[in-house]
């Protein structure tokens, strides 16, 4: 008579996660095949069409900027290195966590000491501004960005799966596993890992975005990916001076960010569902 | 002891136990008439129980899991939780129905009328507030805005439910507090506001037997006193055969049976409460014969040695296992008694090789066990484990054959692990489950089937020694028996030499040979069961066995005539 309590659990719904998804899809794929939609890179100037308004539905839909270039081939050619960097560094955030999260979990008291005040250190110093020390010493390029973008997202991935492991690796079907024979690598693939799945998945999409709006935010503050190659943040940028005039160009890359962050959650939210089991007793959500 | 009145039990003897209903009481204090309960999604859970309560009187409900007895309870106090709802019947105070009136009013009614005592003190308790904190706050209102007031009255309560010191008590946390003494703050709780109905929710499940017994016979004393009606919820039927004048038997919902607690658990008409009934371990069957005394030793300890850390205090150690001499012979089922705290099952984690220890030695079938946890498992490997709790010990995301083949996979010799799927099945027959729940995954299955896969899980190796903790004290009393008699027919089937940890005497009583008393990490007392059981040589030992509940219906304790059979025992 024991699990009398009612518990709502937030689930992502069946159908915004749809919606989320289809939506990722098709930025994703409309940024990879950029070169195919629009041939004439990001850069195809035409003065005669200046700063011509969104049509939407019509042949520039997006409009154009100062320079007449087409706002959509930018937006698309932008998410480039926008997407691209992030993934990486999401990735590489995610892998660096959850070594982290192993070695402080199962390497004993010294490890997680250590493990856990780099991570407080790491917390202590805001990433915007580590972003700028080093940006500007190394210059912009894309290993750097990748870099300061890791570094700046691995510690919520360390601290979330630190927590989970240390629940897990206390339970009775370890314990059980153990005595089966189980031990290090084994123990780790066929019951610690899975049971983190849920939360890795978590952790992996909150990567993304935050190395999404980061990047992008530096793409803004001009330490970004340099133009002529455009980025979404860069874009939002060059289109401030011109914000009452011609709203488009700062606010389509903008939205395009919002939307995609905002998806990336929902799409996460909802494989992380499907990935627990119901009525599972681990304590894992 | 005092309130329990002695007895007559067997065949032919009239009233239960316990004060029976008084005819003269006039209207019932509560009535329940067709209660209907279901989920707000339209599932049924209650279907239509009946039931009164008189002031000064017990009222039992048994059941077993699923049986909707605490949903009952929790409807007539008013609690029922979240998504679950009264969807028919009447519930009435003094012929006041509760169920028509305004929800304000209605709890108003609730609130003065009911006492809720739930199962876990650990749960129901703050542990970041103080118990006189709590105890303030459970005060009604003219109490608790004085402060000094509320003083007096918080230590008025905790001194009329047996707290010892309770002055000192108040300004306390309740860890500070043991299991039994946080029950009786539960307790005081209760009774802060006067009520003339205790509900008490499995309120001693969750404790010693010793403990249990005290909290029990406070429930018995307030009873008295304070003329309260008690409704008293539990699986345990010792618990209802001792306490209750009047039993309800719930099974899936409904009433299967009602009427004085004598004449049902005596003379049960319905099939169901002769299979609860018989399905509750003995402690008056004779124990099995152990093994020749020179039978091989396969695991012996000598002088073990298990020390913790005491949290938040540096330096202080406790001593889980003190000194402890373990001879385990081929054939022998020792069994490992004590109440909580008493170190059974670190002494069984020493033993299996999963805790090295802090001392003394450790011999397996005739060779030393040293090293660290891994080296000990490879020399224990003919040593298995069975874990207390079958709902956390399989992998919720392995299927059944994946976690019975786990261990071949991983530490079986190469003939093992070249016919997996052949062995499983056949481990499978074993444990008598049915071969395709081998697909199934640990949340689609039972309790009783879920320890059943653990068992296989460990007999996968062909151990020589199984070393059981607390098998059967998660299932429910008619999946227990199942579950025993399985361990039972393996052990003779295979040779099987066992140590089977219990704080339950009974499940020890009918399945072990040899019974080792501990009681705060030392020995107090070993031999075969038998004679432990009917001879006590210890003091502590008497007292255990003494506080067992239902012995009132078992009759006469067994120490006086042992061997004879009961007749009436269904």
């Amino acid at each position: 008579m024991s699990a009398l309590a009612v518990t709502p659990r937030r689930r992502a719904g069946r159908t915004g996660s749809l919606v989320a998804g289809v939506f990722l899809g098709a930025v994703v794929l409309a940024v990879v095949f950029a070169g195919v939609l629009f041939p004439g890179g990001y850069d195809a100037q035409d003065l005669t069409r200046r700063l011509a308004e969104p049509t939407w539905f019509g042949p520039l839909p997006l409009g154009t900027d100062e320079l007449g270039r087409d706002m959509l081939a930018r937006v698309l050619y932008g998410g480039r290195p926008a997407l691209g960097i992030s993934a990486v560094a999401a990735v590489l955030a995610t892998v660096l966590g959850t070594a982290a999260a192993l070695g402080a979990t199962l390497g004993g008291r010294p490890w997680d000491g250590l493990i856990g005040r780099v991570a407080d250190v790491q917390l202590a110093v805001p990433t915007i501004l580590i972003a700028l020390v080093v940006l500007s010493f190394s210059g912009s390029g894309t290993i750097p960005l990748i870099g300061v973008l890791t570094v700046g997202s691995w510690v919520l991935t360390f601290r979330i799966l630190r927590a989970q492991l240390a629940t897990v690796v206390a339970l009775p079907y370890i314990e059980a596993a153990r005595l089966a024979g189980a031990q290090g690598p084994t123990l780790l693939r066929r019951h610690v890992l899975p049971a983190a799945a849920p939360l890795l998945v978590v952790a992996l999409t909150l990567n993304f975005s935050t190395a999404l709006v980061l990047e992008s935010s530096l793409g803004y503050l001009g330490l970004g990916i340099a133009p002529p190659r455009p980025d979404w943040g860069q874009i939002v940028a060059s289109g401030q001076a011109q914000l009452a005039g011609a709203w488009w160009i700062s606010l389509v890359p903008g939205a395009f960010l919002v939307a995609t962050v905002v998806s990336i959650q929902i799409v996460g939210d909802r494989i992380a569902d499907l990935l627990t089991l119901p009525g599972s007793q681990d304590g894992t959500r | 002891m005092t309130l329990s009145r002695p007895l007559p039990a067997g065949p032919g003897t009239a009233p239960g136990p316990g004060p029976g209903p008084d005819p003269d009481a006039g209207p019932p204090l509560v009535s329940v008439r067709g209660l209907r309960i279901a989920t707000t999604g339209g599932t049924p859970l209650v279907h239509g129980v009946d039931l009164d309560l008189v002031a000064g009187a017990t009222v039992g409900i048994v059941g077993e899991s699923g049986s909707g007895k605490t949903l009952t309870a929790m409807a007539v106090a008013g609690l029922l939780p979240r998504g679950v709802a009264v969807t028919g019947g009447r519930i009435a105070v003094d012929g006041r129905d509760v169920t028509v009136r305004s929800p304000a009013e209605r709890r108003a009614l609730l609130r003065d009328t009911f006492g809720v005592v739930f199962q876990n003190p650990a749960v129901s308790l703050n542990p970041r507030l103080t118990i006189g904190r709590q105890l303030r706050e459970a005060l009604p209102d003219a109490d608790r805005r004085s402060r000094a007031r509320a003083w007096r009255r918080s230590l008025e309560l905790l001194e009329h439910v047996g707290v010892p010191r309770a002055a000192q008590r108040l300004r306390a946390y309740p860890h500070e507090l043991s299991g039994g003494l946080n029950q009786r703050v539960v307790i005081a709780t209760a009774i802060a506001r006067d009520p003339r109905v205790l509900v008490a929710d499995e309120a001693t499940t969750a404790l010693d037997v010793s403990v249990q017994q005290q909290v029990l016979d406070l429930l018995d004393r307030l009873r008295d006193e304070l003329r309260l009606g008690v409704l008293l919820v539990s699986h345990d039927i010792g618990v209802i055969a001792d306490r209750a004048g009047q039993v309800v038997v719930m099974q899936d919902g409904a009433v299967v049976e009602r009427g004085g607690t004598g004449a049902v658990l005596d003379r049960p008409r319905e099939g169901y409460t002769r299979r609860l009934l018989a399905a509750v371990p003995r402690l008056d069957v004779p124990s099995p014969a152990g093994p020749p005394a020179d039978a091989p030793v396969l695991l012996a300890g000598r002088g073990l040695v298990r020390d913790f850390p005491v949290a938040g205090r540096r330096g202080t150690r406790l001593r889980a296992v003190d000194h402890v001499d373990i001879t385990l012979r081929a054939g022998q089922a020792l069994g490992v008694v004590g109440e909580s705290g008493s170190g059974k099952t670190t002494l069984a984690r020493i033993l299996v090789g999963i805790d090295p220890g802090h001392g003394g030695t450790l011999t397996a079938f005739g060779g030393p066990v040293t090293g660290r946890v891994p080296a000990r498992r490879r020399l224990l490997r003919r040593v298995q484990y069975v874990f207390q709790d079958p709902y956390a010990a399989l992998d919720p995301r392995q299927t059944v054959a994946e976690s019975i083949a786990e261990p071949i996979e991983l530490a079986g010799t190469r003939d093992q692990r070249d016919r997996v799927p052949g062995r499983v099945a056949e481990l499978l027959d074993d444990v008598q489950l049915a071969r395709d729940l081998g697909g199934r995954r640990p949340h689609e299955l039972s309790g009783g089937q879920r320890q059943r896969v653990v068992i296989a899980r460990a007999l996968a190796l062909e151990p020589d020694v199984l070393i059981a903790d607390e098998p059967v004290s998660a299932l429910d009393l008619s999946v227990q028996a199942g579950v025993l008699d399985l361990l039972a027919r393996l052990r003779a089937e295979r040779d099987l030499t066992y140590l089977v940890i219990s704080h339950d005497l009974a499940v020890v009583r009918g399945l072990c040979t040899d019974v080792l008393v501990l009681h705060d990490g030392v020995e107090i007392e070993q031999g075969p069961t038998d004679d432990v059981f009917t001879a006590p040589a210890a003091g502590y030992t008497r007292r255990l066995l003494d506080a067992v509940p239902g012995r009132s219906r078992q009759g006469s304790p067994p120490e006086l005539h042992p061997a004879i059979p009961r007749k009436d025992n269904p």
